[in-house]
Parts: C-alpha cells; sequence; structure tokens
C-alpha cells in the first residue's frame, strides 16, 4: 500500500469517527435529557462518543496534513490554495474553537451543537464534492453559515417534539 | 555528506509538520484539561510533557531544513513567483513566533509540574495557565497554518 492510499484510508476513517460521533453524541444527548436527568450510564455512553469524535479528528487532523506533505513532495502544490481545502481548514478550527466555547459557557447550547453537527457534515460533503471548489471560498463559508442556522432550527424542533 | 544531507530533508520536513501538530494537539488538550472543573493532574502533565517535547523537536528539525534548504533553494522560487508574500510576510512572521513556542511549551512544563497540585485550590493559578496554554495553541495553529501557505507558494 502506497502512502496517498494509506492517508486517504486514515482521512476517512477519522471523518467516520467525527460525523458518526456528532451523530451520535446528539442523539444520546436528546435520549438523555428526555427525563430531565442525566444519570451515570447515559453520561457514560456521552463520554465515550466524546471519546470517539476525539480519536476522529486527530486522524482526520494528521492525515490531512499528511496528504498536504504528499501533495508538496509531489510538487503538486496549487492544491494547497484550493478554496475547498481553506473551507475544511476553517471548518476543522470551528470545531475545536466550539468545544473550547462549550467548555466554558460561552456559546449557548443550540447553537454550539449546531456548530458542532453542521462542521462535520460539511466537511465531510466538502471532502467528497470535488466540484465545490468553483464556487470559491467566501460562497462555500456563506452556505456553511446558512447551513448552521437551518440545522440549528432543524435540531430545536426535533428537541421539541421529542423531549418536551 | 551532502547527499546525505539532501536525501534527509523531506523526512526532516514531515518530521517537523507532524511533530508540531502533535504539539499544538498536546497543547490544546492541555488547554481543555484546564478549562474542566476538576482536571486531572495526570493528563495535565502527561499532555504538557507531549506537548514541550514535540515543540523542541519540532523547532529543531524546522530550523535545521529552513537553514540548510529553505533560504537557499525554496525562499528564492517563493520571492519569483505568483506569491512573494508568503515569504514576506507568513514566513517572515514564522521565523519570529518560532522562537516563542518551545519557551511556552516548557514553561507550561514547569507551571504544570510545580503548581498543579495546587490548581484546584487556586483558580487564578489555574485560569492563567489556561490562558499561556490558549496562546501557545493560538501560535501553534498560525504556524501549521502558515506553513501550508508557504508550501502552496512553492509553484
Amino acid at each position: 500500500m502506497d502512502w496517498h492510499t494509506f492517508l486517504i484510508i486514515t482521512h476517512i476513517i477519522g471523518t467516520v469517527f467525527g460525523v458518526g460521533g456528532a451523530t451520535f453524541a446528539e442523539v444520546f444527548y436528546l435520549k438523555s435529557i428526555k427525563d430531565g436527568d442525566i444519570d451515570s450510564t447515559e453520561s457514560s455512553f456521552l463520554k465515550t462518543t466524546y471519546f470517539i469524535l476525539r480519536i476522529g479528528i486527530i486522524l482526520l487532523v494528521l492525515s490531512g496534513f499528511g496528504l498536504l506533505i504528499l501533495n508538496r513532495l509531489e510538487g503538486a502544490t496549487q492544491y494547497l490554495y484550493n478554496p475547498r481545502l481553506w473551507a475544511k481548514l476553517t471548518l476543522t478550527l470551528v470545531i475545536v474553537v466550539n468545544a473550547i466555547l462549550l467548555e466554558i459557557r460561552l456559546i449557548p447550547i443550540w447553537l454550539g451543537f449546531s456548530l458542532s453537527f453542521t462542521s462535520w457534515y460539511a466537511a465531510l460533503v466538502l471532502g467528497l464534492w470535488r466540484g465545490a471548489s468553483a464556487a470559491g471560498y467566501v460562497t462555500i463559508m456563506l452556505w456553511y453559515i446558512i447551513a448552521v442556522f437551518v440545522v440549528a432550527f432543524i435540531l430545536g424542533a426535533i428537541k421539541k417534539w421529542y423531549v418536551e | 555528506m551532502l547527499n546525505n544531507m539532501i536525501a534527509i530533508l523531506p523526512q526532516l520536513l514531515i518530521a517537523h509538520v507532524i511533530i508540531g501538530l502533535i504539539g499544538v494537539m498536546s497543547s490544546y488538550a492541555l488547554l481543555m484539561g484546564l478549562l474542566k472543573r476538576k482536571a486531572s493532574l495526570g493528563f495535565l502533565k502527561g499532555a504538557a510533557w507531549l506537548a514541550a517535547i514535540s515543540y523542541i523537536i519540532a523547532w529543531f528539525t524546522g530550523g535545521y531544513y529552513y537553514i540548510v534548504f529553505y533560504g537557499k533553494a525554496i525562499k528564492p522560487v517563493i520571492k519569483a513567483g505568483a506569491y512573494p508574500w508568503a515569504h514576506s510576510f507568513f514566513m517572515e512572521t514564522k521565523e519570529h513566533l518560532f522562537l516563542f513556542l518551545p519557551i511556552l511549551a516548557i514553561t507550561l512544563f514547569v507551571l504544570v509540574i510545580r503548581c498543579g497540585v495546587a490548581f484546584d485550590t487556586h483558580s487564578n493559578l489555574k485560569k492563567n495557565t489556561a490562558l499561556v496554554a490558549a496562546i501557545t495553541t493560538a501560535i501553534g495553529v498560525f504556524m501549521a497554518l502558515a506553513g501550508v501557505v508557504i508550501s502552496g507558494a512553492v509553484r
């Protein structure tokens, strides 16, 4: 197996852990708060999900930069100024800064959860949709911001329907 | 001798990037640990140690690559290309911030080792250590992204 294949596989595993983790974090959170109290089993499930999310982002960042080094060493440096790449780097930053803001409670939960959920799915979509590069960085990020609020609305509606 | 030196340059670049990223992740993990209400001292010590070691190794590998190869072979290509600001702004900034990272990481390590037991009783000490960890992580993130900008300008 060559380095490119190895890095792509690791990148996909990181994305699967991240997107899956973000999805199940939301599902477990909703199930946990339904009875108005998060018990020790529910807390343990949530902690395990966040652990998988962290593994996902570590794999994603290391393999992503591994692919960038490979591009640099093979002379394919034009990819390093690709708007899709910079959008993905921005989303990664949003995910890690959002985790800090949630920890110190400087962001409303509804926005923090929507940012995490949307960022992971947006990273997945951008990773697969090569044609998105043509839209440019600003357009991609504008669509992302709209998506964050749409997802926040949908998650709020699900919470209202399921919990309240 | 010269051929051996040139042959290890890609390995040095790979080590610089990957170990530097491990440093950024470790200082971020340290920051997140410090922000928790009840921090695990063992986790904080491990993260601070890994951050310090990683930033020091990334410092030497990057420094060696810069002195031996970048200045002579890469810098002229960037300056003559379409993105000369990748060197004149990003690399120049990186060169100066480069000096802070190992010092900040060692400071964090010493703080956690010497004062870690007092974090739960002295919240100001814990908050200010978290601030240093946040500054270290922010500089580390800038260094990583600036590295992408600089590498992309080599055409």
